[in-house]
């Protein structure tokens, strides 16, 4: 594929030409793909809300034991992490602190402990995010934990797990040119580049729609209680946005596009074959409370 | 209360000096400086002095979203964030863009579906946001959580702003060639650049009608009599001459195997067709048959001819 990309390059792919007009999920069970499928798993929980809207730690740290489980197929959940990351690894678990919402506090300590109770060292593991390009941990790492809170954004049109990693860039403004379009780019990066081993799409309280210079607004919040998680940023990343037009089908009472279109999900496979976006080459395995899945 | 009778007796004397300064040149554009927010309001006070941004440095503040204001010339932003104990934050925010043009490029970026607050020239207050413009000023204030004194503090700081706001308040002329039936109003974004106009309907990454910072055009969304709905893109160009190369670099990169009338059915099965009037570049996009479109395009090149 050229540089070269316009709209109707996306309508000539079908999963390309949702995601500009929104509906992947009609679209999701009409395609037939003959590839080996990626593993997306997507888990909710009724209680993991306090009245407050804080996480409980103990329900969210089963979650994500749940979520690892599946996802590597392991017997149990430390085999799960231990399949993940290595003793002699130095870990970087890349956060996001720009909410609201941001990473909740609470899973990046359920997310560390993790990784030294699989046999990292104390001093080879760190969360950040603003200051990962002067962090030791992160200049070192060899593997990296992707998570953030998925939500609308002003001009990616999501804030997905790939613009996670926009603070790898020593230039973020270069990255933002056309909706952020070439955000897959990043993962290029030498301190990115192969190490990812998990990517978490945080949609506790997710924004699905969101204006202005802060690009919030409260009523825009619902308390979905759910994670998304793969070892695959892009299927991840499209999955939580299937979640996101879901629910805005559901509240505008129409296929409203995005304000902001994040095409940027779909050149991640097309141009930078970084994943897999087209949801029928995902294999979504939902768990646990399925009341407003939506997808 | 009693810098609350200060500030009451201080926008008086700013609107008397507007109202002057206005009267000598003409409409104007009018600073409004840190003196214009309250000290408080409904208990909320400032956490401390307001922070002042420009264009250059605005990404310290609103991140990726100063693309958005910068890309409408936005001169100077002052922010102030008001604090309560035991309620929600409030976030007020007052954008010079330098012209009213700006000033409603700014504000008509979003979708404005929500109901009016009844303040500036346009307004929107939903939940305990509330975003509206006013002479050469976007104006946005907000409250992380929801609650009914956030709501009336929030509409309240919204209100005092506005008071001191004076000016010209013409929204961009190229907005009135829009055909009022079936626009979806809502959805009426004027724009510069390629970046921006790519935000609302993405067309291709290469800047296929040659748009620059001093470009005009507006994209709007029509809906008519419960049919699908299709997108209408309007653009200035300094001359008829430049309005007709864009045409012929668009048909290009974007539709080369479009008919002699420049129509083309896309991929999506809907039709899209071009076609320059005077200065004018006008797209048609999403049409629901050719027939519509044929009828569509028609009627906007005759009204756009007509103005």
């Amino acid at each position: 594929m050229s540089d070269s990309l316009t709209r109707r390059d996306f309508f000539r792919n079908s999963a390309g030409a949702a995601i500009l007009s929104a509906g992947v999920s009609a679209l999701a069970e009409a395609q037939a793909a003959p590839e080996a499928k990626v593993k997306v798993v997507l888990i909710r929980d009724a209680d993991v809300l306090n009245a407050d809207e804080s996480p409980n730690i103990e329900v969210l740290r089963k979650m994500m034991d749940e979520a690892v489980k599946t996802l590597t197929g392991q017997p149990d959940a430390m085999a799960g992490w231990k399949s993940l990351i290595k003793p002699e690894d130095v870990v970087g678990i890349k956060s996001n602190v720009a909410g609201p919402p941001r990473t909740p506090p609470e899973l990046e300590e359920i997310v560390k402990q993790r990784v030294l109770e699989a046999g990292v060292a104390p001093d080879n593991v760190a969360v950040d995010d603003r200051g990962v390009l002067r962090n030791p941990v992160f200049q070192k790492s060899t593997a990296l934990i992707n998570m953030r809170p998925m939500h609308t954004h002003h001009w990616s049109g999501v804030g997905s797990l790939m613009k996670n990693y926009l603070m790898f860039s020593d230039n973020p403004p270069s990255w933002h040119p056309d909706s952020c379009a070439n955000l897959a780019g990043l993962f290029d990066l030498p301190i990115v580049k192969g190490k990812t081993r998990l990517n978490v799409q945080i949609l506790l309280t997710p924004l699905f729609h969101g204006k202005g210079p802060h690009h919030y607004s409260k009523e825009y919040v619902w308390p979905y209680k759910g994670l998304v998680v793969s070892v695959d940023p892009v299927a991840a990343d499209a999955t939580a946005l299937r979640i996101l037009e879901a629910k805005r089908l559901a509240h505008f009472g129409k296929n409203e596009p995005f304000a902001v279109s994040p095409h940027h999900v779909q050149i991640a496979q097309d141009k930078f074959k970084l994943g897999v976006a087209d949801p029928a080459r995902i294999e979504l395995i939902k768990l646990g409370w399925a009341d407003g899945v939506l997808i | 209360m009693q810098m609350d009778k200060m500030f009451q007796l201080a926008s008086v004397l700013a609107a008397i000096t507007g109202t002057v300064i206005m009267t000598m040149a003409g409409c104007a554009h009018v600073p409004v400086g840190f003196s214009a927010f309250p000290t408080e309001m409904n208990g909320w006070k400032p956490e401390g002095p307001g922070k002042e941004y420009n264009r250059d440095n605005l990404y310290d503040y609103i991140d990726g979203s100063a693309e958005v204001y910068r890309s409408f010339n936005v001169r100077r932003v002052l922010a102030q964030k008001y604090v309560k104990a035991g309620a929600p934050d409030i976030i007020a925010d007052l954008f010079d863009m330098g012209s009213s043009k700006d000033a409603y490029g700014a504000y008509h970026h979003d979708m404005r579906e929500g109901p009016s607050g009844g303040i500036g020239v346009e307004s929107e207050f939903s939940g305990s946001t509330l975003a509206y413009w006013k002479g050469s000023y976007f104006v946005s204030v907000l409250a992380y959580d929801e609650s009914p004194d956030a709501k009336a503090a929030v509409k309240a700081i919204g209100e005092r702003l506005a008071q001191v706001i004076h000016g010209d308040s013409t929204p961009p002329p190229i907005v009135r060639l829009l055909p009022e039936k079936g626009l979806v109003k809502s959805h009426v974004h004027y724009f510069h650049t390629h970046e921006c106009l790519n935000v609302h309907y993405f067309l291709a990454n290469e800047n296929l009608l040659g748009l620059t910072s001093t470009s005009e055009g507006v994209l709007a969304r029509y809906q008519q009599d419960g049919s699908d709905p299709y997108v209408l893109i309007f653009v200035q160009y300094p001359s008829d001459g430049a309005a007709r190369n864009a045409q012929d670099h668009f048909i290009k990169g974007y539709m080369p195997d479009a008919d002699a009338n420049g129509m083309v059915r896309t991929e999506n099965g809907r039709w899209t067709g071009i076609g320059v009037q005077g200065v004018f570049w006008i797209g048609v996009f999403d049409a629901a048959s050719q027939q519509a479109l044929d009828r569509t395009l028609s009627e906007v090149l005759r009204h756009v001819g007509g103005k």
